[in-house]
Order: C-alpha cells, then structure tokens, then sequence
C-alpha cells in the first residue's frame, strides 16, 4: 500500500483546501454493531445454505445403485420383466404355472337378472357400420379389395418362357429341339453372324460380337414395318389378324437383302448422336484450326443466333 | 504480506468442511470495518449500509470456493461490496421516480439527517461534496482518499485503467473544491 504522505502530496497538488481537510468519518455507527456483525451474517448463511457443504450435490442415490442400473434397463427391454414378468420374477416359481384366468363363475342368468339391457349389449361390438359401406366409399377401394385390376389372358406366364427362348436360343444356338412348354415351335429365320462378321472384316469393319443388336434391330424394322402397313392392310381386310401374305412377304426377304438392311440400321444405331461425339472427341486446338478463317465476329453472331457466346472458343 | 498469508491460511480453513465456519468467520472479522465504511459513505445510512454488507459476505461466502486467488482477497472483498453498492443505488433510483439530481440531492438529504450532522464541520461539509460526485468519482474518491488505495490496485477493483482512475480523482477533488468554496 502507497503510503499515506505520497497520497497527501497528490491529493495537496491538485487541492491545498480538500488536502487540509480531516480523514475523520463524521458518521457514527450503534454500538457493539461490529461485534454482532459475524453472528449475524453467519445466521443468514446458516437459515439458506450452510447446513450442506456448498459443493455437495443436493440429491443422493443410493450406494451402488448405477452398477445394476444398466442390467435392469437391458432385462426390461428384453421383456423379462415386463409387466407379467416383474410380477412373476417376485413371485415364487409356482406361479408361474398357474394360468391367470379367473377360476370363478357366474350362475348362469346372472347378467340378464342384473341388467337385461347390458345382457343384451355384452356379447356385441360397440360400434357397426351400415352394410356395404366400403363399396359406396370407394370403388377404387372395392376393386383393390377384390384384386389386382389387370388381368392375364390364361396360360400366357407358361408360354412366355418359352416363347422368350424361341425368339433367342435359336439364334445363337440352333433350333430348341424341345419347348418347355411341350409344344414344337417352328424354328425361325437365322441371320448367320458368321457371315455377317466375315464380310465386315473384309470391308474394313469390325463387328464386335454385338449380335444381340442385330437381332434388336430386325425386330423393330419388323414392328415399324408392321406399324405402318398395318392400317392400309386393315383398311383393306376390313381388320381382324394379320393377313397371312405378310408374313409370306417377310420370310421371301432373302438373308442379304436383310444384311444389306442392317448395315443400313448399324450406322445408324453406331451413330446415334454422331455429332455430339465429334464434338467431344476434338480438342480446343482443332476446334481452332477448323475455325481459323472464321472471324470473331461472325462467330458471335452465329453463337448469338444459335447458343451461348460464351461457350465459343474465339480465335 | 503478512495480511496475504492470512488470508492464504483462511482460504485453507474454509475449504475444509470442519473449520470452514469458523475461517468465515475470522474473515468477516478482518474485513467488516473497511468493508462497512467503504459502502456506508456510499450509501450513507447505516441501515442500508448493514443490508448491503450482509448481502456482500453472503455472496463471499457463496463464491470463496470458486475464489482462484489470481488477486488478494482484500480485492476481491472490494470489488463485490462496490459492485453491490451501486447495484443497491441503482435500484434505489428505479425504486423513486426521482431523476439523477434529485436522487443525488436524496443523498445529501440523508447526510443532513444524520443525528450527528454539524454543518459547520469540514468534514460533513466535504461528505455532502462527496455525495454530489458521479458515482464512479465518489467510488475513486472514497478509496483513495480513506482507504489510500493504490491505482494498481483499484484498477484491478473497478476493471479501468490507472490513467482513467488518476484524471477521474482529479476531476473528484476539483469538483469536491468547489463545492466546499461555494457552500
């Protein structure tokens, strides 16, 4: 603590007339008030908290309680001691023979005596709902509740195998000597892959094995063909199956004619998006050099009419 | 550093459950006088006074555990009985629809009312000075001139910077001059 004379000489600095003045407290104070002070502080801390240690914990458990806790939690949850269970786990093993239906009986009348009415009500729900309800609610209900609304004309999941298999085994592997179904299936027109791969090497293009894109094709060539007459040949005919001098037609069709087709469809198919490949595989350098003698200028005009400028690669 | 000591040594007393009491207890004993004049020229009255000390050893008593002796507990002690100080003034002021003048003129009112007042002595004439201060001038004032505080110390009271404390005193007992000259 400074002392008191450096602390007069400040105070002197700044105010000759406060620095004369006496530190005296003028105020005066009942007496013994210091002496009852403690007793009385401790009074009030005694009455809100002093009984208990400040830092000990205002609830207690008792010892050892959390080292069971976790089995208790885990066998009540397995059901152990479910309701029934926690009874029983107290109860002698005996009882748990014991069935828990109630072994009096009531004479026989008793309910109607009592109550006529509630005898009436006893054996009955509650609640009932007018008779065909559901169906007035929703038919969209009713049909679900009946089964699915689509129908199979029958015997068509057991020939579907088979007629899966005529379409493609045969291709691949010869003829399907037996059916699944049992029944002889006239073998189909084979396009020899052989042949077809031969060619294509000669020609400079690989086949690749893909022949299961031929075989796509030719079925859709043959349901586009079928498309598109069909309307004609019904107008004709007056409707009904399909004419047999179609199907004359079709299987008249010689195997090169059909070959000469698909190269035809192969580019096609190989090709699809064609121009958007191309323009993946050119890099920005090529892009340029293709682009050389075209001025920036024409190239923005032509971005602007046909796409983003900013994806131009300017030069 | 003998009081330091002291204190250490009642710090160790209270943190055992089995003298803890009676560590209080000295502690309140130490510190009730200077603790007591410190607020009574504060807030004047001695029943004021007396709830306010209560309240500052209760919450000592309540927060000594977590006490870290970073400072002295003489700091400490002062810088609860002043924040509990102007805590209790400023719910007197809400308590009054008084403005400022007027709850400082309540004050000065409770200095003249004191059964002792003699408003020919200097030294009640400087406490209604005192009384007209802003509250933190009066609590510079008060601890440097009675209780001769060093500003290192009363800067780690009032949380300020000893500069501030050296021009708030200043401005104090200038003010406190003139009042005197003029009354």
């Amino acid at each position: 603590m400074e002392e008191r004379n450096e602390i007069s000489v400040e105070l002197s600095a700044i105010s000759a007339l406060v620095g004369g003045i006496s530190r005296q407290i003028p105020y005066g104070i009942p007496v013994g008030y210091f002496d009852q002070l403690p007793a009385t502080v401790m009074s009030r801390i005694g009455r809100s908290s002093s009984i208990l240690p400040a830092q000990s914990p205002s609830f207690q458990v008792p010892d050892g309680y959390f080292d069971g806790f976790a089995a208790q939690v885990l066998a009540r949850i397995k059901g152990v001691t479910s309701t029934v269970g926690a009874d029983a786990e107290e109860l002698p093993l005996i009882f748990n023979r014991i069935s828990r239906v109630t072994p009096y009986q009531v004479p026989e009348g008793y309910w109607e005596e009592l109550s006529p009415l509630l005898a009436i009500l006893r054996d009955k729900p509650a609640y009932a709902m007018p008779e065909g309800y559901f169906n007035e609610l929703s038919p969209v209900l009713t049909v679900a509740h009946e089964g699915s609304t689509y129908r199979v004309p029958e015997g068509y999941l057991d020939a579907l195998v088979a007629q899966i298999l005529e379409k493609v085994v045969p291709n691949v592997i010869g003829p399907v000597s037996e059916p699944i179904t049992g029944t002889r299936v006239a073998p189909a027109r084979v396009i020899p892959m052989e042949r077809v791969a031969t060619e294509r090497v000669a020609t400079g293009k690989v086949l690749k094995g893909n022949w299961w894109k031929y075989s796509s094709v030719a079925s859709i060539a043959a349901c586009l063909l079928l498309i598109f007459s069909w309307p004609q040949v019904n107008n004709k005919k007056g409707g009904g199956a399909m004419p047999p001098d179609i199907t004359q037609a079709l299987q008249k069709v010689s195997d090169r004619e059909m070959q000469a087709y698909l190269d035809d469809q192969h580019t096609l198919l190989t090709d699809p998006v064609g121009t958007s490949t191309a323009t993946l595989d050119m890099n920005e350098g090529e892009v340029k050099s293709l682009l050389g003698e075209v001025s920036d200028n024409d190239l923005q005009q032509y971005m602007e009419e046909h796409g983003k400028a900013d994806d131009l690669a300017t030069n | 550093m003998g009081v330091t000591i002291q204190d250490t040594e009642l710090l160790l007393q209270f943190r055992e459950p089995a003298t803890r009491e009676k560590a209080f207890t000295a502690i309140i004993k130490k510190y009730q006088e200077k603790l007591y004049w410190h607020i009574r020229r504060m807030v004047v009255e001695h029943e004021d006074t007396n709830d306010v000390l209560q309240n500052v050893f209760i919450r000592v008593w309540n927060g000594l555990d977590n006490f870290r002796e970073d400072s002295q507990l003489y700091t400490w002690l002062y810088r609860i009985a002043t924040n509990e100080c102007l805590s209790y003034l400023e719910q007197q002021k809400r308590k009054s629809t008084a403005s400022l003048d007027e709850s400082e003129s309540g004050l000065s009112n409770k200095v003249i009312a004191d059964k002792y007042f003699d408003p020919n002595k200097l030294e009640w004439k400087l406490q209604l000075a005192i009384q007209q201060l802003p509250e933190k001038q009066r609590v510079v004032f008060t601890l440097r001139y009675y209780d001769e505080m060093p500003y290192e110390e009363m800067s780690r009271v009032l949380d300020t910077s000893e500069g501030a404390l050296k021009a708030s005193y200043h401005h104090a007992v200038k003010k406190i001059e003139d009042y005197i000259l003029n009354h």
